[in-house]
């Protein structure tokens, strides 16, 4: 496991920027510089968020292909409603059979609910999802993950629903 | 060999003389390129029971796009992989471009595939065809296809060089060029890799058979509707911390003169003439950024895209 978080990969040239009145620490600073930039790189930072589009009108299964970077703790993931008053996502992550349940109540004809630290149960199906498609490995791994969606509620008009996996990392 | 992370105090003076910490960034510095796939699109399919053959059941389409570096990698490939379920043994998945195919086996219980074709070019339009026998059926459940690539020792346009032998070996000298490759290497393969995004794609031919007037949700497209209406909405996540260039590549497909306009943070695209490949280059800001497309149909004609990808560029 990784001692520190990755960052963005930024495309400005990279420049030292310590100051040349420690040697020591400008010695350092070089090799230092490049692990994180590697590591950065390598989580796939200043790279490849996945997103794709999962049209679900009614109930279904959906098999989708996670590529999940080295040492990766966890990923976000986002829902795009669509036209309903209520929806409910349940999810089976390959063979382990186990289910996650994540309701949207919304009222609105569309909304992003993007999971994340600050919305409830979102994040609660956000981080358990992805604790367990965290595989931690040294090296990239594609994980094929099982989802049964089901669009419910007392909605008009009911059009379906997009499933994003968002790639991010802590 | 992966990459494998290094503890930071480790490069604090005094540093241990036997050099493999210099080594191993070196070591890291040339894993890289092959770690960092380029992600060309990916699917997931509705299940659809297919008949039993000999016939072709599924095609899709989809296009690549190379970095400059992709003009000199030695073994550059596409390698799709795909999930899949099959009766009988006749099921086949083919990959191929303009010049060159390779095909794949697929029989049993949900099972994964893998199948890879070398380009000739880096920017290539590809399909993904699904063909089974009398006594097979394929149902395809997702693919994805990406880009591998193995580096040659040269320096590439990108400014990106494999580290050579002579960096790696004990007391080697640390100077100014070595680091100036270390520190812009990871930076250059951000800069260079293409990586698509976004990707929504829709089997060819298949809204043919739909005859309901109005919405193809999942297709993206609309049938016998001559005014322009939202047909789906995506999301472009945030790619970096500061702007960008992006590139969305469509194919539109419409049995008449369909026409569709896609706005993508504030850009407006309009797509006039479908049945061809279309693209279009801009600039965003450092967000996730909501898109829409729209599509219209003449009386009894439909349409849809067949693809639409959406790429990070430099």
């Amino acid at each position: 496991m990784s001692d520190r978080a990755p960052e963005y990969i930024t495309l400005d040239t990279v420049s030292p920027v310590e100051s040349l009145a420690d040697l020591h620490a400008a010695e350092a600073a070089l090799p230092q510089r490049t692990e994180r930039l590697q590591h950065a790189l390598v989580h796939g930072w200043g790279g490849p968020p996945v997103a794709r589009s999962i049209f679900v009108a009614d109930v279904g299964t959906r098999y989708i292909l996670v590529r999940v970077p080295p040492y990766c703790r966890w990923m976000r993931w986002g829902v795009l409603g669509s036209g309903g008053s209520g929806v409910t996502l349940t999810t089976a992550v390959d063979t382990t059979g186990t289910s996650l349940f994540w309701s949207i109540a919304s009222t609105e004809a569309a909304q992003w609910v993007l999971g994340s630290a600050e919305t409830g149960t979102v994040a609660d199906f956000a981080a358990r999802a992805l604790e367990m498609l965290a595989t931690e490995a040294a090296e990239w791994t594609t994980v094929l993950v099982r989802l049964y969606l089901f669009v419910g509620g007392a909605g008009i008009g009911l059009r379906g629903i997009v499933f994003y996996p968002v790639l991010s990392l802590t | 060999m992966p990459y494998v992370p290094q503890t930071l105090a480790q490069f604090r003076p005094p540093i241990a003389a036997d050099g493999t910490a210099y080594a191993r960034l070196w070591d890291n510095h040339d894993e890289l390129y092959s770690l960092y796939t380029g992600v060309i699109g990916d699917h997931s399919a509705a299940p659809v029971a297919t008949p039993a053959g000999p016939l072709l059941v599924n095609t899709w389409r989809f296009t690549s796009r190379g970095g400059s570096d992709f003009g000199t990698a030695a073994g550059l490939r596409v390698k799709l992989t795909v999930v899949a379920t099959a009766t009988g043994t006749g099921g086949v998945v083919q990959l191929s471009n303009a010049a060159t195919a390779a095909t794949v086996a697929v029989s049993g219980v949900l099972a994964t595939y893998t199948v890879t074709v070398t380009p000739e070019t880096a920017d290539e339009q590809w399909l993904v065809n699904v063909t089974v026998n009398a006594a097979s059926t394929v149902t395809i459940h997702a693919w994805s296809a990406e880009w591998v690539a193995t580096p040659s020792a040269a320096l590439f346009p990108s400014g990106w060089r494999r580290g050579a032998a002579t960096w790696k070996a004990a007391n080697a000298a640390i100077n100014t060029e070595g680091f100036g490759r270390l520190t812009k290497g990871p930076v250059a393969i951000a800069k260079d890799r293409p990586i698509c995004i976004f990707a929504h794609f829709a089997r060819i031919g298949q809204s043919l058979l739909t005859k309901t007037k109005g919405r193809l949700e999942q297709l993206w497209g609309r049938y016998d509707q001559d005014y322009q209406e939202t047909a789906a909405r995506g999301l472009m996540p945030r790619c970096d911390t500061r702007p960008r260039t992006y590139t969305v590549d469509w194919y539109l497909r419409s049995t008449g003169a369909g026409t569709a306009t896609i706005r993508i943070g504030g850009q407006v695209i309009a797509v006039a003439t479908p049945n061809v490949w279309g693209t279009a280059t801009f600039t965003l800001t450092q967000a996730d950024h909501e898109f829409t497309v729209g599509v219209t149909a003449a009386v009894s004609q439909t349409t849809y895209f067949e693809a639409l990808q959406i790429w990070r560029g430099e």
